[in-house]
């Protein structure tokens, strides 16, 4: 028995959506070809998968079973594909760059340029990463290396630190904390933060919210930011607050967004280091350890180093 | 075959046999079409998989890394197409059963019959299984339950001793042991064995070379054995000879002229059982064991001669 191309695609993403309509807008394909495909694998297999209501689809208890083995494979084959880009970039002497925030090359001007003048054959390309979700190894899947705040540990994933740097509050212009000269943590812990997606790591999300220092979850806001702009989209319209990196703070400031930034003392600092996937870190990738190792890759911050716990 | 999932199998064919010529023998492809399609895999990857020298072809370190993944993926594929035969099964009211040597209505009559009649719409099939190799999991995947010689144990499987019963050596009648009422274990020990295939799992074949009685593995014949007919031809033609439960050997003997069972008197019992997945959905499958577990339901471990 073999599948026809795409239907486990298909039918995993109808299961996680719960609605053909959501899943056939985010497969890019007309709502009647989606059901018609996910028929087509039932009759194929002599089995029902989903049970259909008003309201959508529910899997049936079969479709359940079925559902992790689909998801295996679909990871399995994506995984393979990805491999096989990374291989191939490697081949052309290009390094995919992750970044959460801000862009590496503006957060520490010169440091990059510095690698790009070292070792002129090595093409550094950039990629925007939303917030990690629990699993690091898939979260990098696409990029050779990401600059960030420690992500979540994860089975197969190195980290190599870069730096320590401290974090700002950002909020909106007319916050009642905005014109503050600098804030302490047991100011803020009653404060409204920017909500995040439930896809993001809650240990992650909760780093921003000041959980730990806390001990319990933040009051946030109904938003569900996946991204650093999705954040920044939703504090220009909340009465609300989160804290950010140094580097991510001061790159913010240079833009009209409206936001103010105040120094945070006495939070913990945040963790800024490489991190990839253990089967991407290629010689290319390695080139760029070693130069990072050295010192010379992103490991002075520009601003003062702000420790004060 | 989508063509993506084609390339990835020619390219697995072609690692292992490590040469395009054999490899295309074995696709049946012509050998420049498996060439021409090995590059075209490469040209869309971007990367190059082979090294190709005089003497045949290697992977590049790329190839291995690709291959270890496109590997998982064909087969987290098959494991998944697995499962969904397993579903329709279940489904439609059928269960597909295993075994290993002679089919289970003839060496376990009784069970396998009971079964039946209380089932008179059930769809039962049986599969003839190779010797148990790799992970009795993956070994087991294409059925819902197998009879034979109980393979390793696993976490999430579960057996059901259905038979105890003597061990038997079959010989080839041309053997000079041939013609023997019955052999204590330590007259045998010495002889040429059968060899079973290195991906056999080593217990199970230990115990059918009587490694268990020697305390070490026997004299072995060159030729390796994966199912029962290949024994039984290595046997013949090596005149060697192989341990099995009893009833299996009588029945082989009876199948096939030119081999005899021989019962012997002193060795560790043999215990045939049922073999399945603890998660299996499939009522017949919960039915079967129930079956056999009933003691006056003709199929206890008593009856089974």
């Amino acid at each position: 028995m073999e599948f026809r191309r795409g239907h486990l695609l298909y039918f995993v993403t109808v299961a996680e959506e719960g609605q053909i309509t959501r899943a056939a807008k985010k497969l890019h394909l007309a709502q009647p070809a989606l059901s018609q495909a996910i028929a087509q694998l039932e009759a194929d297999l002599g089995i029902e998968l989903l049970e259909r209501h008003a309201r959508g689809v529910r899997l049936t208890a079969a479709g359940e079973v079925f559902l992790e083995k689909a998801r295996t494979a679909v990871a399995a084959w994506s995984d393979a594909l990805e491999t096989a880009q990374a291989l191939a970039r490697s081949r052309q002497g290009t390094i995919e760059f992750g970044f959460v925030g801000s862009p590496p090359g503006i957060d520490s001007p010169g440091s990059l340029k510095a690698f790009q003048t070292a070792h002129p054959d090595i093409d550094l390309r950039y990629r925007e990463l939303a917030f990690p979700p629990s699993s690091t190894a898939s979260w990098l899947a696409e990029v050779d290396v990401a600059a960030c705040h420690l992500p979540p540990a994860d089975t197969g994933v190195w980290t190599q630190t870069l730096r320590r740097e401290g974090r700002m509050v950002l909020m909106p212009r007319h916050h009642r904390l905005a014109a503050r000269e600098e804030l302490r943590v047991s100011e803020l812990l009653d404060e409204t933060f920017v909500g995040f997606h439930p896809s993001v790591d809650a240990a992650w999300a909760g780093f921003w919210t000041l959980d730990r220092e806390r001990g319990e979850p933040a009051r946030a806001t109904s938003d569900r930011a996946a991204s650093p702009q999705e954040v920044l989209a939703s504090l220009s319209v909340r009465d609300a607050i989160t804290t950010v990196p140094e580097s991510v703070a001061r790159v913010v400031m240079n833009f009209p967004t409206g936001l103010v930034s105040v120094p945070l003392v006495g939070a913990e600092p945040t963790t800024i280091v490489l991190a990839g996937r253990g089967d991407r870190r290629g010689p290319l990738v390695q080139t760029l350890l070693n130069f990072a190792g050295s010192g010379q890759l992103g490991a002075r911050s520009t601003g003062q180093e702000r420790e004060r716990t | 075959m989508t063509a993506r999932r084609r390339q990835l199998h020619y390219l697995v064919t072609v690692a292992e046999e490590g040469q395009i010529t054999s490899a295309a023998r074995k696709l049946h492809l012509a050998q420049p079409a498996l060439s021409q399609a090995i590059s075209q895999l490469e040209a869309e990857l971007g990367i190059e998989l082979l090294e190709r020298h005089p003497r045949g072809v290697t992977l590049t370190p790329a190839g291995e890394t690709f291959l270890v993944k496109a590997r998982r993926a064909l087969a987290a594929e098959i494991d998944a197409a697995q499962t969904a035969q397993e579903l329709a099964r279940s489904a439609r009211g059928a269960v597909a059963i295993g075994f290993v040597g002679p089919p289970p209505a003839i060496s376990t009559p009784a069970l396998f019959s009971a079964f039946a009649e209380q089932h008179p719409e059930a769809q039962i099939s049986y599969q003839d299984l190779p010797f148990p190799r790799g992970s009795t999991r993956d070994w087991l995947a294409g059925v819902d339950i197998a009879l034979c010689h109980v393979p390793l144990a696993e976490e999430g499987l579960c057996s059901l001793a259905v038979r105890v019963e003597p061990r038997a050596v079959i010989v080839p009648l041309t053997h000079r042991l041939a013609g023997r009422e019955a052999l204590n274990a330590v007259e045998v020990l010495d002889e040429a064995f059968v060899s079973y295939h290195p991906d056999v799992q080593p217990a199970w074949a230990a115990f059918h070379t009587l490694d268990d009685e020697r305390g070490g593995p026997p004299t072995l014949t060159e030729d390796h054995a994966l199912t029962a007919l290949q024994m039984l031809g290595v046997m013949t033609s090596a005149r060697a000879l192989t341990a099995l439960p009893e009833l299996d050997g009588r029945l082989a003997g009876d199948v096939v002229p030119s081999v005899e069972a021989i019962p012997l008197l002193d060795a560790a019992p043999a215990v045939v059982s049922l073999v399945w997945r603890e998660e299996t959905r499939n009522p017949l499958v919960v039915e079967l064991v129930e079956l056999a577990r009933a003691p006056l339901a003709g199929a206890g471990v008593d009856d089974g001669v």
